[in-house]
């Protein structure tokens, strides 16, 4: 019984000894492998270049002075993967944000508004349990001036004897009050590898 | 022990393992085809629960065909996203076995060699992982999510590029492997399994007995035109800029397939006439279309046929006929009772076939039979030189012991996905206004259903037999809305609630 228990052990020791120990990684110096797939590095980027050439083009400066009230429409993934295409966004939001020329509405979104709150505070008026002047007023929710859409594409091909994968984030933002496209960007993420199974 | 001793031992190890397995394998599928066939799902999906000879829990690469099995039999139960999470898992194995390193791959294929093809983890054919994105995309439409249905249909069509590459790999490999136990042993076995692919007569005698895979009736690329077609179709409703040229594609190609069916000229044309701006959506009245699923899909049976062997007696050459068994794929059977749609107003809806699943098989099997041939070949050879070697070691008890192992895993690989159809029909309309209809045969009602006020609504029927229910799902191809899903059997309609039905 004793050897059974020492060969266990040692079985337990060896195996856990192998396993890969769980660190910290930097998201600024990641060197972990790349995948096949989009991550986090590839949001990353793609949020830095539309954020940086959105900025540059001088379609987010209000000629009348202010912040622009932008809201985030449809970003459709056109991948064969799935993404929370808010990882993208978010950071977007939070870029456009820090450079004080935009602010996201949370009030309006395609599929309803982002923080019901926005509306649930509202149903407070009239109510006598609330202090009325603490109370949202009607009137005071601002409509979006701009409004962010895109789709990130994927398209994979053989190359030679490896499989190409490539991504488009393709980026457009719109004036609301001419329905004109003041902005457009496309950022590719190209990724070459094994070709010895499907890219997901 | 030598060389050839351990050969025979090793071999009549497999042999024993062999004979389990498909003992196993043919209970499993003998039980879960009686209650698919029968339309009790619940049963079929307990019977393929995943189970392993060895101890502890298989892994998702080794079960790769119960799951395909039980997500298929879940998914007609009414059960979509249970059925999703069978199917990514079976998507998980299968890329586990893509990726095996090339130690693994070895390993699998020595194996194969020294036993049979069916001693590999089961790797479904490409025409049945189409099916598994696009079963997959139904599931998440019924569900009412559009989103994530996108991400199978695209997942279908690249699977389908993929094709022809994967097709020319498994040559390859077979090749490379064959190159490896050359360069190992250097010895006759090797030029023996290489004389005997190149030789003539080996191809005459297939040819003979098996018949030529040339003359197979196949679509002239690799298609699998229900998925193709669905592909279509969803991007045609999606409305997102950019898909209509995709529909376009799919649709058109999908029609050239069966160019006599006038519902998938239409759709091409419909697509097209929209892509440039000839037509507009506007305009179009809220459409249904209806996919059926008819019958079962063709399974392989097992075909033994004497084949010349070119081997060395000494130092000269003479071929030594010597029997292989080879996969042949035979059809089941369509449900004879036609199908038919049926208004509040009279008006009859008859949908017409447009694809058959045995053709699609026979058309990835034409590109895959050199490879199949080539290892059922190897193994032959291999067993034939352990033959002679135990004869003229052993004597009479070498030559007995060494024929009961040949004789036991000389065996095709008949695994194959059984929840598949035997062909697929469509017809396409605009809704009727009242959206009532009725789901016929000639011996008379099957059941009804409420068409939604969609723009755009797909009747997906699955029909496995005339014993058993239609199933009918009701989908939104915009995945805006849940679906609705029916079970019809001309007696009673039930009316299955998402994942709530108890398995």
């Amino acid at each position: 019984m004793k050897t059974l228990l020492c060969l266990v052990s040692v079985l337990v020791l060896g195996v856990a000894g192998c396993a890969a120990p769980t660190r910290y990684v930097d998201p600024d110096n990641d060197q972990g492998a790349v995948s096949m797939q989009l991550d986090y590095r590839d949001f990353a980027k793609a949020s830095d270049k539309a954020v940086a050439s959105m900025l540059a083009s001088g379609a987010v400066d209000n000629p009348a002075g202010g912040r622009y009230v932008l809201v985030v429409s449809r970003i459709v993934n056109d991948t064969m993967q799935r993404l929370d295409t808010d990882q993208l966004v978010k950071k977007i939001r939070v870029q456009l944000l820090r450079s004080g020329r935009v602010v996201t509405t949370t009030a309006v979104g395609i599929d309803g508004p982002e923080d019901e709150m926005n509306q649930l505070t509202r149903t407070l008026r009239d109510s006598e349990e609330f202090d009325q002047r603490g109370v949202e007023k009607k009137g005071t929710l601002q409509a979006p001036d701009l409004s962010l859409s895109g789709k990130i594409l994927q398209r994979n091909r053989r190359v030679a004897d490896e499989q190409q994968v490539e991504y488009y984030v393709q980026l457009t933002l719109t004036d609301l009050s001419s329905g004109l496209a003041l902005w457009e960007n496309e950022t590719q993420v190209i990724k070459r590898g094994s070709d010895a199974s499907v890219a997901w | 022990m030598n060389h050839m001793t351990r050969g025979v031992v090793l071999a009549l190890l497999a042999a024993s393992v062999t004979g389990c397995a498909s003992y196993k394998h043919r209970n499993q599928m003998e039980a879960f085809n009686t209650s698919y066939v029968a339309g009790d799902y619940a049963a079929a999906a307990k019977a393929m629960a995943p189970s392993s000879l060895m101890p502890g829990q298989p892994g998702e690469e080794e079960t790769v065909l119960e799951l395909l099995h039980q997500a298929e039999a879940y998914r007609l139960a009414g059960e979509p996203q249970t059925a999703i999470d069978l199917y990514d898992q079976a998507e998980a194995g299968m890329k586990l076995n893509d990726t095996d390193n090339l130690a693994e791959k070895g390993a699998e294929n020595a194996l194969a060699v020294l036993v049979n093809d069916a001693q590999r983890d089961y790797q479904p054919m490409l025409s049945e992982a189409v099916l598994v994105n696009t079963y997959k995309g139904l599931a998440f439409l019924q569900l009412g999510n559009g989103e994530y249905a996108r991400i199978e249909f695209n997942r279908a069509d690249d699977r389908t590029r993929r094709a022809v590459a994967a097709f020319a790999e498994e040559i390859d490999e077979q090749k490379a492997a064959l190159d490896e136990q050359a360069s190992e042993d250097a010895n006759r076995e090797q030029q023996a399994i290489q004389d005997s692919l190149d030789s003539e007569a080996l191809h005459e005698s297939v040819a003979q007995q098996y018949g030529a895979p040339s003359q197979w009736g196949v679509y002239p690329e690799f298609i699998v035109p229900s998925a193709t077609y669905l592909h279509g179709l969803y991007f045609l409703a999606s409305g997102e800029s950019g898909d209509i040229e995709r529909a376009a594609t799919s649709l058109s190609r999908v029609a050239a397939m069966a160019p006599d069916s006038a519902p998938l000229a239409a759709d091409a044309a419909l697509a097209n006439a929209i892509a440039s701006g000839e037509a507009s959506r506007e305009g179009l009245k809220n459409r249904v279309w209806v996919v059926y699923e008819n019958g079962l899909g063709p399974v392989a049976e097992e075909k033994r046929l004497d084949v010349p062997l070119i081997l060395f007696h000494g130092n000269t050459q003479a071929p030594a006929y010597t029997g292989i068994a080879l996969p042949a794929y035979a059809d089941r059977y369509a449900v004879g009772d036609a199908l038919s749609l049926v208004d509040t107003q009279g008006e009859r809806y008859e949908p017409e076939t447009f694809a058959s699943m045995g053709k699609v098989v026979h058309t990835e099997m034409q590109s895959r039979f050199p490879a199949i041939l080539g290892r059922s070949v190897a193994s032959a050879v291999v067993k034939a030189l352990m033959q002679n070697e135990a004869t003229e070691r052993l004597g009479v008890a070498g030559q007995l012991g060494s024929a009961v192992v040949t004789a036991m895993t000389t065996q095709a690989d008949l695994r194959s996905w059984q929840a598949t159809p035997d062909h697929w029909e469509v017809a396409r309309f605009a809704r009727p206004a009242s959206g009532a209809m009725t789901l016929e045969t000639p011996s008379g009602s099957l059941g009804d259903l409420d068409l939604p006020d969609w723009p755009y609504t797909l009747v997906y029927i699955k029909r496995p037999s005339a014993q058993g229910p239609a199933d009918v799902s009701v989908i939104d191809l915009q995945g805006e809305h849940e679906g609705t899903q029916y079970r019809m059997d001309g007696t009673k309609t039930t009316r299955l609630v998402a994942d709530t039905t108890d398995i």
